[in-house]
């Protein structure tokens, strides 16, 4: 794995389940998708951009997150962990340069307001551990793993 | 690597070079977006979902072939190759299952109407070996890499 020098493009998503109360829709500019899930008709997970202009890092960083907060419900499940209604999951992918060389490096931040400290970040790495985008890009990329509980 | 058994979903798209003459735009449903790239202000690439209802892995495949195609000018430029104005790059990504386990998996497909089938085959590699998309996943994820010339 090389690390990046120097950081060219960086996508940022913030990704939560659908809801009739989410209010986030519609506040951005290019990227704002309610996303199918396998198995399900109707959209399962709402992305807005976080940027007013859609770059391939915003895509990919769209697609692992809405991947990584159904894993994060899959393990919230196992284990008997109620997640607050405000669930969020924030990330990043840059795109940059060592060299000549182009690489990418992420990081995710799952919010999780009013869960312990320790219980979310169990969580989190357990989802990174079943989430397929994660075991894609595992040893392969940088990623950085955040909880925010407050 | 674990190989999928099971095929549960596939996001498919189709990125071509961002130009006036180009006419895909709209015939589609929910993926339709022009994409931008570090250091240029217009849009350089155009995704378009060949599926009506968008996926994670729709937009995971966006964000590669966008890349993916810049790697290919990028290695036609060191080939000293003259791209086809119908270049095109389809992917599809395929969400699957191999026991309890989800994985992604990956089929690649370089148009480039017109260039020899060897040079075809040739870019492809050499762009794949460029994308840091193709690094980030590399040896983690099964991926094909097809060319068409017709």
């Amino acid at each position: 794995m090389s690390k990046i020098d120097k950081v060219l493009a960086t996508g940022k998503t913030h990704t939560t389940h659908s809801g009739a109360s989410n209010s986030l829709r519609g506040h951005d500019g290019n990227l704002d998708i309610e996303l199918s899930s396998p198995g399900s008709a109707r959209p399962a997970h709402v992305l807005a951009a976080t940027q007013p202009h859609p770059q391939a890092e915003q895509l990919f960083a769209g697609a692992w997150s809405a991947c990584y907060i159904a894993a994060v419900g899959l393990v919230a499940e196992e284990r008997n962990i109620v997640l607050p209604a405000d669930l969020a999951v924030d990330i990043e992918v840059d795109l940059g340069q060592t060299g000549k060389a182009y690489f990418l490096q992420a990081r995710l931040t799952l919010r999780v307001p009013g869960l312990a400290h320790d219980v979310a970040t169990e969580l989190a790495h357990i989802a990174d551990y079943i989430c397929p985008y994660s075991k894609a890009t595992r040893g392969n990329i940088d990623v950085v793993l955040n909880v925010i509980t407050a | 690597m674990s190989k999928i058994e099971k095929v549960l979903v596939t996001g498919k798209t189709h990125t071509t070079h961002n130009s006036a003459g180009r006419t895909s735009r709209g015939h589609n449903g929910n993926v339709d977006i022009e994409l931008s790239s570090p250091g240029n202000a217009t849009p350089a690439h155009v995704l378009t979902g060949v599926q009506p209802h968008p996926k994670a892995e729709q937009l995971f495949a966006g964000a590669w072939s966008a890349c993916y195609i810049a790697a290919v000018g990028l290695a036609a430029q060191q080939m000293k190759v003259t791209l086809p104005v119908d270049t095109a790059v389809d992917i599809g990504v395929d969400l699957g299952q191999t026991g309890a386990d989800y994985f992604l998996q990956a089929r690649l497909t370089l148009r480039v109407p017109g260039l020899a089938e060897g040079v075809a085959t040739e870019l492809a590699h050499n762009a794949d070996a460029i994308c840091p998309y193709s690094k980030a996943t590399r040896g983690n994820i099964d991926v094909a890499i097809n060319v068409l010339t017709e």
